[in-house]
């Protein structure tokens, strides 16, 4: 892969800003409260009830785990993630962010967003390939339909596609079309710059960004750097921004973020998801995380 | 939710579970989204546009429009999961105590200076007996987000124990941290993180980030 790519663009772009803010803004409603009589005690749940005991009384405290995230991706080479983790962290803090604060100090947000919806357009092959791939012939239809309505309305700089109902996006990566396929993720893997990825999705992640990318058929490595910087920095604020809320809250930002983009790529996959919630403990068939009752 | 008889279902739970803890109460009856949404709207309301000295003012104030819809205490409890046993009584009280204020100063900041989100209510229906799913849909820099919210019958009154969103569940993502944190370091250890990163200052965007 020889055009350089945003900072964890293609693993935080999914995990956009927005979300992350909605996550923890909701957060923000959880007030401290020292238990008390109007508030809620802090004592323990009682035991959580034998399998097949559940009844529709069971509490809050029995759910398995999982039945709250995404299944986790295995994560064998910790240490060097952990490494490149604080690498990256180190980059984004001395670098990225002077750069960023300067970029967003010049462009007000409206001019980097049509920035950004431009490059984004852009993206369409992989969309493209990624819903074909998958089998989601629906998908690659929209979003064609989707590129052909933004480049001609506004050579992609303004989203205008969304104003039609039936035209919402079916976001793909061949990452996602691999997991679709049946095939894991392999390992957890923190790519220096791009932020949490996988061995599968890194995979995806160079095969689009030879290929599929654009950017990389720009003649001159001057200007194709030149552009892949500008897409960098562009996103940088809003990325900078969910980063660094995630950051403040997380007691492990590593862990934090690794989970953040597991239940992210497993939101395209209902397989890698966690059981469904229910009010009954899953039935004993049901593989469940190695762990004792939850309290 | 404030009829003499939910009152008196609260008095008798906080009796209640001085003895047994926390329990889910009979499902109270009646659709809890449209009070989530207006509770959401008024906090949204107290903290748009302000500074994060005033944010931090206003802390109380967001409690306090709180308290009838969310759980914190149980929204802690289920974040430790497992590990909540492994906290001594007074350690119990400081982790709410300080997770719930982590999550206010960080998140109550961050909203202050971005654009006011737009909520609306997608969907609200019961999933089990005594759970209930509220849908919304957040919209703001012109990007709409799914926000789920999880109520369960607590104290008398249906009250957020988790949220989702884009299906990333708030409880789910701390309770993979403090599992792996429980693996090789104590409670006690939690707590001085805890403690030091509500005394570091606020790392946020520059103000121009937002503009």
């Amino acid at each position: 892969m020889t055009s350089l790519r945003p900072p964890f663009r293609p693993n935080l772009s999914s995990l956009s800003p927005a979300t992350v803010f909605w996550v923890f803004l909701a957060a923000a409603f959880f007030q401290p409260v020292i238990p008390s009589s109007r508030g809620q005690s802090a004592t323990p749940a009682a035991p959580a009830p034998a399998p097949g005991a559940a009844t529709r009384s069971a509490s809050i405290f029995d759910e398995e785990p999982a039945t709250l995230a995404a299944h986790p991706i295995p994560d064998k080479i910790e240490g060097f993630n952990r490494a490149m983790f604080k690498f990256n962290d180190g980059f984004y803090r001395v670098i990225l962010r002077p750069l960023s604060a300067g970029y967003s100090a010049v462009l007000p947000r409206p001019i980097r967003r049509g920035i950004g919806n431009f490059f984004h357009n852009l993206g369409f092959p992989t969309r493209f390939s990624g819903n074909l791939l998958e089998g989601r012939f629906k998908g690659a239809g929209v979003e064609t339909e989707r590129f052909v309505i933004n480049t001609v309305t506004s050579l992609g700089f303004a989203v205008t596609a969304d104003q039609v109902p039936h035209l919402q996006e079916h976001p793909s990566d061949l990452g996602l079309a691999f997991g679709s396929w049946g095939i894991g993720h392999g390992e957890y893997l923190v790519l220096p710059l791009l932020g949490p990825s996988s061995i599968r999705d890194g995979i995806g992640l160079g095969i689009s960004g030879y290929f599929l990318d654009p950017v990389h058929y720009i003649p001159h490595w001057q200007y194709r750097y030149g552009v892949s910087a500008l897409m960098i920095v562009n996103e940088s604020p809003d990325q900078l921004r969910a980063y660094d809320q995630l950051k403040a809250a997380a007691v492990d930002p590593y862990v934090a973020l690794r989970d953040a983009y597991a239940s992210e790529r497993a939101n395209h996959n209902a397989a890698e998801l966690g059981a469904p919630v229910t009010s009954s403990p899953p039935p004993p068939s049901q593989p469940v995380r190695s762990a004792p009752a939850d309290h | 939710m404030k009829t003499i008889l939910a009152r008196s279902l609260v008095c008798l739970l906080a009796i209640l579970s001085l003895a047994a803890g926390v329990r889910a109460a009979d499902a109270p009856a009646g659709d809890p989204g449209p009070a989530l949404l207006a509770t959401i709207n008024r906090v949204l309301d107290l903290v748009s546009g302000k500074t994060p000295d005033e944010i931090t003012a206003s802390v109380n104030q967001i409690r306090d429009q709180m308290t009838d819809t969310v759980a914190i205490a149980a929204i802690v409890q289920r974040s430790f999961g497992r590990n909540w046993s492994k906290l001594t009584e007074p350690q119990k009280t400081e982790a709410i105590d300080l997770l719930g204020r982590l999550m206010i100063r960080t998140y109550a900041t961050q909203l202050a200076t971005g654009e006011r989100p737009k909520i609306a209510l997608t969907s609200s229906h019961q999933i089990a007996p005594e759970r209930w799913e509220v849908d919304t849909a957040a919209k703001t820099a012109g990007k709409t987000v799914s926000v789920i919210y999880r109520l369960a019958p607590i104290d008398g009154a249906w009250k957020v124990y988790d949220v989702l969103g884009e299906n990333l569940s708030l409880v789910g993502n701390y309770r993979q941290q403090f599992d792996e944190h429980f693996e090789h370091k104590s409670a006690e250890d939690l707590l001085v993180i805890l403690r030091q990163k509500l005394t570091a200052p606020e790392v946020g965007p520059p103000p121009s980030a937002t503009k």
